[in-house]
């Protein structure tokens, strides 16, 4: 068998599910809840500030986690995962996915330390004489990876008072900012790196993976409890077939996601720069763009005409999923990625 | 690298030709090699590894004997001429047959000398499994047993049948069904082929039962508890369903990823493909986690549905873009066609769904 995606061997202990994970999870579940509202996402469609939760989230602890433990950190990129999943499903309005996505591609880098680790990070891309800053309107560095001829390039920006002008999009708890470049000191710090930009990014394509998993996970509980309570002809609307499957179908697909992202967490884990990591994670990612897409359209079909309300949850979650779904890539695109790289093909 | 794993290898050394890693393909039909390679891995304890010693196994720890399962089928190893023996039957006959029944019945059930055939569908009753209308009425020490079963794979080639016939007439129509042993040489068993769309789908049977005479200690399992042998012998297997959905997978993908031949409009479904194919691997893997913390791990159930499909949208792939688009293509056509009965046997896609939405999501039963 020579083209066999994995080793015969499975690292079993991996995959059983960690208390240290679920208490993560379950306390940053019941935190999220308590720092905001989520009327706090709709006033800033009107324009209100975003909520400013980046201290309490530092305090607590949450971006440690996933980080070594030379730099103070805790946990693995699996309970990063899990924890920005929750978040994920909470449409928390915080840049704690972006500190995640910058973190982890500095770790990747070897450039990771002291200064940056306790610092507010973004992911960014460069755009012209611009870098557009994911989520960066408070950020003190931002990070981009760009390709090369043989390898990638790693660029860490510090953004010092630079002037940060928002762009439009789909969900403002969540937007881009542009910076001029003129606009930044010249004490950037860069690295070349012989390995591929997508082996850099595996980390942070992870990250982006576990969010929209949650943003998909969320979708699919408000649906679900939607057909059990709304009744038409007499009956749940949850008892029909055409809705049945339907739920069935994003369920299948959140959980075949959840599966994507933990194995290339785990993957990551036990080997950083691994080519089994690198492919997962772009499955992962494809993957959670296209479940977080179905279900959240799918809960705004399942309501009906409520979920096309500005009083209702459910836009929340499709303008999250809208807005985060293109970052590195969107699916068909790292779908077609995975297939060049199983065929012996240039990525 | 474990002990057993290690060992696991030397025995396949030794008991698969030479050529067999790059020739396996000139191997999937050699029925010489299947049948004698069962025997073999069954002497060996290698066929059910996690089962205790003196059934024939290893006494392996699941995850263990899982690892052994993987590797058997990275190496792509023969598969076995009477699949629902050992992956329906076996467990079903461990977790529900008498000593005498385990005594007689597993040893060749396992060594793959004794073929199974699943009387379930009739044709009333498919999806609607519950609703079997075949007969066993007692008479003393007897049953008498009287209907039809329909798709029955592999009945011209057994020798014996897991029966599902109502005992209980007045019973709720998934209290009153049995499940009883049918030597299928008995009197008044009728077995007639049914010629399939193609060579690669296995031949399934007309089975027809006149005035048949069955000893009340036929039974396995309970009388009325037939329901509980059928849907548990389903559920001991969850782990088989999902390692045999990926190696299908590789199988099918293989002849696209060997080539250059795939056309840049088919990428993304050839990477959608293989992410299915590595998302079931690792949500098996997941499940068997869970189990392993003793936390509940629903979404295996998810597997059935999801195997069934990909391996379908592996097999167009390769219909579609394999590396040798000329006489090898019919062949590729034999294996999609084959690839179409799996989201129908065993509960079709649709029956899955209801049950996904039904027990996982808690929705209601539709009228």
């Amino acid at each position: 068998m020579t083209s066999s995606p994995i080793s015969g061997l499975v690292d079993w202990d991996a995959y059983v599910p960690r208390e240290e994970t679920q208490a993560i999870a379950t306390a940053a579940r019941e935190h999220f809840s308590s720092l905001f509202s989520l009327d706090d996402l709709r006033g800033m469609l009107d324009g209100r500030p975003k909520p400013d939760l980046w201290d309490r989230l530092v305090e607590h602890g949450y971006t440690a986690v996933g980080i070594p433990e030379s730099l103070e950190g805790l946990g693995t990129l699996v309970d990063l995962t899990a924890l920005l999943q929750e978040a994920g499903r909470a449409l928390l309005p915080a840049p704690l996915l972006t500190h995640a996505m910058a973190a982890q591609t500095l770790e990747a880098a070897g450039m990771l330390d002291e200064s940056t680790v306790a610092s507010s990070l973004a992911f960014a891309f460069r755009r012209g004489d611009a870098l557009l800053v994911f989520d960066g309107a408070a950020a003190d560095f931002a990070v981009t990876v760009e390709s090369r001829d043989d390898g990638c390039a790693m660029t860490l920006f510090p953004l010092g008072d630079a002037p940060r002008e928002a762009v439009a999009g789909p969900d403002p708890s969540r937007a881009f900012v542009r910076i001029a470049l003129a606009d930044l000191g010249a004490e950037t710090q860069g690295r070349t790196l012989g390995a591929p930009a997508d082996a850099l990014l595996a980390g942070a394509r992870t990250c982006v993976a576990a969010d929209l998993t949650g943003v998909a996970a969320r979708a699919l509980d408000a649906g679900i409890a939607h057909s059990l309570t709304r009744e038409q002809f007499g009956r749940p609307i949850g008892s029909f077939q055409a809705v049945k499957h339907q739920l069935a179908d994003a369920y299948v697909e959140v959980e075949l996601t959840r599966s994507l992202v933990l194995g290339a967490a785990v993957a990551l884990t036990g080997e950083p720069h691994s080519d089994e990591g690198l492919r997962l994670s772009l499955m992962a990612k494809a993957s959670a763009g296209e479940a977080a897409a179905r279900c959240t359209a799918l809960l705004t079909q399942l309501l009906g005409a409520i979920g096309l309300t500005y009083e209702s949850d459910s836009p929340l979650g499709v303008r999250r999923a809208r807005q985060t779904i293109p970052l590195l890539g969107h699916p068909g695109e790292l779908y077609a990625r995975v297939a060049l790289l199983s065929t012996g093909g240039e990525a | 690298m474990s002990d057993s794993l290690a060992e696991f290898r030397e025995f396949l050394a030794d008991a698969l030709p030479a050529d067999y890693a790059s020739a396996y393909r000139n191997y999937r039909d050699d029925v010489e090699l299947r049948t004698r390679f069962q025997a073999e891995m069954f002497d060996a304890g290698w066929l059910v590894p996690e089962w205790p010693r003196e059934l024939g196994g290893r006494d392996l720890p699941l995850t263990e004997a899982l690892t052994i399962r993987i590797e058997g089928a990275r190496r792509q190893i023969p598969r076995q001429m009477n699949i629902q023996a050992t992956g329906v039957v076996a467990p079903a006959l461990r977790a529900f047959g008498t000593p005498e029944q385990q005594q007689t019945y597993l040893r060749p059930t396992l060594r793959g000398e004794a073929w199974w055939a699943l009387g379930m569908s009739e044709p009333g009753a498919g999806s609607d499994l519950a609703s079997l209308r075949t007969t066993a009425v007692r008479r003393g020490d007897v049953y008498l047993i009287n209907g039809q079963k329909v798709w029955t794979t592999q009945a011209d080639g057994a020798r014996w049948c897991t029966l599902y016939a109502r005992t209980d007439p007045a019973a709720a129509k998934h209290r009153g069904i049995s499940c009883l042993i049918l030597p299928m040489d008995t009197p008044g068993v009728t077995v007639r082929r049914i010629r399939t769309a193609g060579p690669s789908i296995e031949t399934f049977c007309e089975v027809f039962l006149d005035d048949v005479e069955l000893p009340v200690n036929a039974l396995l399992g309970r009388e009325n508890d037939g329901w509980r042998v059928a849907m548990s012998a389903l559920e001991h297997e969850r782990d088989m369903i999902w390692i045999n959905n990926w190696l299908e997978m590789q199988r099918a993908l293989e002849p696209v990823l060997d080539g250059a031949s795939v056309p840049p409009h088919a990428h993304e479904r050839l990477g959608r493909s293989l992410a299915e194919m590595e998302g079931i691997r690792l949500t098996g893997i997941r499940g068997v986690g869970a189990r392993t913390a003793g936390a509940d791990s629903a979404f295996t159930g998810i597997l059935k549905l999801l195997g069934s499909e990909a391996v379908q949208n592996a097999a167009a792939l390769a219909l579609e873009f394999g590396a040798d688009a000329d006489e090898a293509s019919l062949a590729r056509f034999d294996e999609y066609l084959e690839s179409m009965a799996a989201t129908i046997y065993g509960g079709t896609s649709e029956v899955q769904r209801n049950i996904i939405a039904e027990r996982i999501l808690g929705l209601p039963k539709g009228a």
